[in-house]
């Protein structure tokens, strides 16, 4: 068991430091030079040079890399182009609004998607699931922002009830969680509704009736707790497309955050900044995963005995 | 499980009558492992009688929709190939006398703050969903399928290592990607589809190397081998047709992906922005107007979901035409 939990942790490093050259190659091997893009297409090729020296990008490629991944190793994620400002400190002052809205978002769309699937296994085939079905179907073929832009003209344009845009409180957060919640919470539906029709013709089913348990209870207790385990493997995805769903929220919403500052970096061709915030999402990713996968082992003894075998 | 195999294959046939008027009922085409099948409860006569028939009643809703989805295809198809004999007007053409005017005779869709007429600028805009969404899935697709399918067959550290690669790709959020990677490309169609492309590799070459797997061990592989066939032969020949199935549901759905994907890069600004903005960027501009005039958005987004409805649906049917599961009876 500990032999495991340290391989697949060495193996999360290793994906962790691939994953940061990977970035790193993107970003700076394929071709456009940050210099040129932000000294603009007019610049004379003198004042072009004279940035590149100063943002360190006219060392050797090699070079470039070796002192980034010094740098990540010590917990420096380089200076913004743009701001001057240290990359670390930059993104650690918009982690908790991000975090914030990442949270709350990620427990609505459990709540409702558990919810939804359940309701849709007990009324299976009839007009109540099929609505859900079709909507889920709607909802999943949406992009994100226009939810979002529907849920605004809803809420707060025809209704009133709820503001746009804003920061702080709890009030204006409530758009961008519902948005957000509602959005992923058709993936967990899914696996829910998919988990429990497979789980109840599984034999242990059988055995629980021949043991005399009530219908009522092998649904609510077994077969729902073991459908809702399955979920947790979504939850490495939920959170490692956390960022990706970030950067819509933040810049539909316009809230503060990371996803918001990766946009604006991106507009100023900001690396660093860009940088720093895939490398954290993909170290959140890479780590939940490393979670899930460990409670697997906890959670399901099956997986224990697989283990020997190579299979996840 | 083996145990039940045995069994069944030793005792007296009158012993068992259940199990054996029962299986060939649930499960009518050859199943793979009949042991497994046989652990199944019997049909009963209250909650879970006939699992299959029930899963084939589901979905009936959606099933009807599917002529409806294959109708507004070629709709929007034919949008994007001859948009200018569809549009009643050009999309450069901004009328500055109905500016931001409300749906009505004249403008299906309303106009627009610059007094273009949004029907036009939807049906102009169908060309990019649909490049995006055919190319980048052949692209992601193909590059996909050989990963997926080489390392699935291959097996061994050959295997490992191209798992751990995807794996270290995934680990980079995939909006993020297609974002560094337009951003490094600059804005252009092909750049585009390039960065869509990119990102969505992994989960084909993950879901192939699972029926790759699966396939290796199957008896006609060996046989194929002992004839003497080459490893390219045979995954030419019989392991990709026998993933078939599988690839045009996944690369279906996956069209819906990239082209959501690709209206989320429009949104945040690194699409195409000519004189023909793409749905995405039409929604960008129409948000500023969102308290005005609700068709701004309204419109371009229902493009969008409607084109992504359609073609989830019919890789949705696809799935269950093509699922071992609800094979008819």
């Amino acid at each position: 068991m500990l032999r495991r939990i340290v391989e697949r942790f060495l193996v999360s490093l290793g994906v962790i430091f691939g994953a940061v050259t990977l970035i790193f190659l993107v970003l700076n091997w394929l071709p456009g030079d940050a210099a040129t893009l932000i000294a603009g297409e007019d610049a004379s090729p003198d004042t072009v040079h004279h940035l590149r020296v100063k943002l360190g990008t006219d060392r050797p490629l090699s070079d470039q890399y070796r002192s980034y991944l010094t740098g990540v190793i010590h917990g420096d994620l380089g200076t913004s182009y743009v701001t001057r400002e240290p990359v670390v400190r930059r993104l650690a002052a918009q982690l908790p609004s991000t975090l914030m809205l990442t949270f709350s978002a990620c427990s609505v769309a459990i709540v409702l998607g558990v919810l939804l699937g359940v309701l849709s296994v007990l009324y299976r085939g009839r007009w109540l699931d099929q609505g859900i079905q079709a909507l889920s179907l709607f909802v999943h073929s949406m992009p994100s922002f226009w939810l979002g832009m529907l849920m605004i003209l809803l809420f707060s344009v025809r209704l009133g009830w709820l503001p746009v845009i804003g920061n702080g409180g709890l009030l204006p957060l409530v758009l961008p969680v519902a948005t957000w919640g509602i959005w992923r919470s058709v993936p967990l539906q899914r696996m829910v509704r998919d988990g429990m029709l497979d789980g109840l013709h599984e034999p242990y089913v059988t055995t629980l009736r021949a043991k005399g348990l009530g219908e009522r209870r092998i649904f609510y207790v077994h077969v729902l707790r073991n459908a809702v385990t399955s979920t947790i493997t979504l939850l490495g995805v939920l959170v490692g497309e956390s960022l990706s769903n970030a950067v819509i929220i933040e810049t539909l919403f316009a809230r503060q955050g990371i996803g918001r500052t990766t946009v604006e970096a991106i507009g100023q061709k900001d690396v660093p900044v860009v940088q720093g915030a895939i490398l954290i999402s993909s170290v959140a990713y890479v780590l939940v995963n490393l979670l899930v996968d460990l409670s697997y082992t906890l959670i399901d003894p099956r997986t224990r005995l697989a283990t020997s075998k190579g299979t996840r | 499980m083996k145990s039940a195999v045995d069994q069944l294959l030793a005792t007296p046939k009158r012993a068992l009558p259940e199990i054996v008027f029962e299986a060939p009922e649930l499960e009518p085409s050859s199943s793979p492992s009949p042991s497994v099948r046989l652990g199944q409860p019997a049909p009963r006569s209250r909650e879970g009688a006939q699992p299959s028939r029930s899963r084939l009643s589901e979905l009936r809703i959606l099933d009807l929709l599917v002529p409806a989805s294959l109708l507004l295809l070629s709709f929007v198809a034919a949008c994007a190939a001859f948009p200018a004999t569809i549009a009643p007007y050009l999309p450069t053409d901004m009328q500055t006398d109905s500016i931001l005017s409300q749906p009505g005779v004249g403008h299906w869709f309303g106009t627009d703050q610059f007094g273009r007429d949004v029907f036009s600028l939807v049906v102009y805009g169908a060309r990019q969903s649909v490049l995006i969404g055919v190319f980048s899935v052949l692209i992601s697709c193909s590059i996909g399928v050989s990963l997926g399918l080489t390392a699935g067959y291959a097996g061994g550290w050959l295997d490992t290592a191209l798992m751990r690669f995807i794996d270290i790709w995934m680990a980079i959020p995939n909006i993020l990607l297609a974002i560094a990677l337009s951003t490094v490309l600059g804005p252009s169609l092909v750049n585009t589809i390039f960065a869509i492309s990119i990102t969505t590799i992994p989960r084909y070459a993950r879901i192939l190397r699972g029926q790759a797997l699966s396939v290796r061990s199957r008896p006609f592989i060996e046989a194929s081998r002992a004839a003497g066939a080459s490893h390219f032969a045979i995954l030419r020949r019989h392991v990709l047709p026998h993933c078939s199935a599988q690839i045009m549901v996944l690369a279906t759905l996956g069209v819906g992906t990239s082209i959501l994907i690709g209206s989320g890069l429009s949104f945040l600004g690194l699409g195409v922005n000519d004189e023909r903005p793409d749905w995405g960027y039409l929604l960008t501009q129409g948000r500023g107007y969102l308290t005005v005039a609700w068709w701004t958005v309204t419109f371009p987004g229902l493009a969008i979901t409607s084109l992504v409805v359609s073609v989830n649906l019919l890789g949705d049917s696809l799935r269950r035409r093509f699922d071992p599961r609800n094979a008819p009876r």
